[in-house]
């Protein structure tokens, strides 16, 4: 039998805040038609000061954990923690991760870093540990949050509305339930480029959203084309039932199909591409646009809303693009199996998003002053948690883990509510 | 294809991409960002304008020119080079 490798099981967690885009475009006087129709987007979620990539991370992935046996749970012998929002130089957060799980210790412990490519990273890593070891399971897990100091700064316009929190969490094993891959079939391309930076954190100083948007497509159409260089007769208008990209804001990932429709096929029509477009790749962004840029984990974000909104009455293959600025992307492919549905609607991320508190404009801007304090290697601290009161009694009693407080020792304490 | 074709093909991308600027008369000494495009219709008109021209180089090389006619000049070089 050849050997099955992929998702397991998977899950998200968004943050516990959300801001509904037209509020923003009311106050900044900005056109919300062009937030609806050309970026894409409807609500985005906004960080609280209790939440770090930890937290997330955590809340994330200890619901897949929950749902282990013992002896399951104790097979996970890798855990890759994926994101550009790093809190020390030298630990790990997949240390911390670990140890809120409370898993085995046999198990390796490793962060890894690519901008938002890093979680495909941390996932081709896990695949290929689960096929020499297909008994053992590895967890890997994207957590990134958004801070606004960017508008605080004034060097934000259209780029404000599109900026999220999220984690997404995949367990990964030779019993794909979820996404079965494609084994071997991979292309990327990448190269040496200044289009999104993070010298400090929660600045992206030296973004240049033109180069970064133009990078986005070199890299799409050139991992595709190495994709489709190595597999033999595939094909980017029939091979794929469904697409799944990388997802900045929708609004992209639209001109990025039609883009790559026009080079790889012979459909060429606006109105047929939109077709192929709500067709294949509108379930895949059915979440997004609800919760904004989660960078490593957004092209996962948007597997998460194919699952919960494709049709999956057959074994359908999807193709995914990855990308990650500066720049290194990856095309790959795999079966969204019958199973996932069903296995997925046990997440609730419907229900999750609905119950995130919604903030008036004065309670977004309010935490702004909360944004300010967040710099890197700060100590002796203790996470305000009234700053948005409804948003804590929103998820009190939801076994969700937050930041308490980081001590003169930089060491962090976390609590569940 | 000589400057005023592309320049012609140029211009009516940009109406196409924003239906706005039908009433405007478009200089090729103007760039796109200062009439009032943002990166994404910026972004559209680039790969809307490599599409219609055919020509394959990578996107991000079309970011040097600081106004219209040095972006015109450019995909003109580029159809010459590759025999269009």
């Amino acid at each position: 039998m050849v050997m099955q490798v992929g998702i397991e099981a998977i899950n998200a967690y968004l943050g516990a805040a959300s801001l509904d885009v037209k509020v923003l475009a009311e106050h900044r006087g900005l056109d919300i038609d062009r937030f609806y129709n050309n970026l894409i987007v409807e609500e985005k979620s906004v960080a609280l000061p209790f939440e770090d990539p930890i937290s997330l991370a955590v809340n994330a992935a200890k619901p897949i954990v929950d749902q282990l046996t013992p002896a399951e749970k104790d097979s996970i012998e890798m855990v890759i923690f994926a994101s550009e929002c790093g809190l020390d130089l030298e630990k790990a957060m997949a240390t911390d991760l670990h140890h809120y799980l409370g898993l085995q210790r046999n198990c390796r412990l490793f962060e890894v870093k690519q901008a938002c490519y890093a979680a495909t990273a941390g996932l081709q890593s896990a695949i290929n540990f689960v096929r020499t070891k297909p008994q053992a399971k590895a967890l890997v897990v994207g957590a990134d949050l958004y801070r606004q100091l960017d508008v605080i700064r004034g060097v934000n316009d259209y780029q404000e509305p599109n900026m999220g929190v999220g984690s997404v969490a995949m367990l990964v094993s030779c019993n794909p339930e979820i996404l079965m891959v494609d084994l071997d079939a991979n292309g990327y391309y990448g190269f040496h480029s200044y289009d999104d930076l993070h010298p400090m954190p929660y600045r992206h100083i030296g973004g240049d959203a033109d180069l970064s948007l133009l990078t986005y497509m070199d890299c799409c159409e050139g991992s595709i084309k190495h994709y489709l260089s190595q597999i033999e007769g595939a094909d980017y208008g029939s091979t794929f039932d469904y697409l799944a990209f990388h997802t900045p804001f929708v609004g992209m990932v639209k001109g990025a199909h039609r883009s790559m429709m026009r080079k790889f096929t012979d459909i060429k029509a606006d109105d047929k591409i939109k077709k192929d477009f709500d067709r294949r790749v509108g379930p895949a962004t059915q979440y997004c646009k609800r919760v904004g840029n989660i960078m490593c984990s957004s092209l996962y974000l948007a597997l998460v809303g194919l699952v919960d909104h494709g049709d999956f009455n057959k074994n359908s293959r999807v193709g995914l693009y990855s990308y990650g600025s500066c720049c290194a992307s990856e095309f790959f492919s795999g079966v969204i199996m019958q199973t996932a549905q069903d296995k997925l609607a046990k997440m609730e991320i419907k229900n999750h998003l609905d119950s995130r508190y919604s903030l008036s404009f004065a309670e977004y801007e309010s935490l702004f002053e909360h944004d300010k304090t967040f710099e890197f290697g700060k100590n002796n601290f203790t996470t305000d948690k009234g700053a948005i009161p409804g948003a804590w009694e929103g998820i009190q009693g939801g076994g969700r883990l937050v930041l308490d407080k980081v001590d003169e020792n930089f060491h962090r304490h976390y609590i569940w509510v | 294809m000589n400057n005023d074709d592309i320049l012609t093909i140029v211009k009516s991308i940009i109406v196409k991409v924003s239906p706005q600027y039908a009433a405007v008369d478009i200089q090729p000494s103007d760039s796109l960002k200062d009439i009032g495009l943002n990166s994404i219709e910026r972004m559209e008109i680039t790969m809307l304008v490599m599409e219609e021209l055919d020509v394959d180089v990578p996107r991000i090389e079309l970011l040097g020119p600081k106004n219209i006619s040095e972006l015109v000049s450019l995909l003109e070089s580029k159809l010459e080079k590759a025999g269009v």
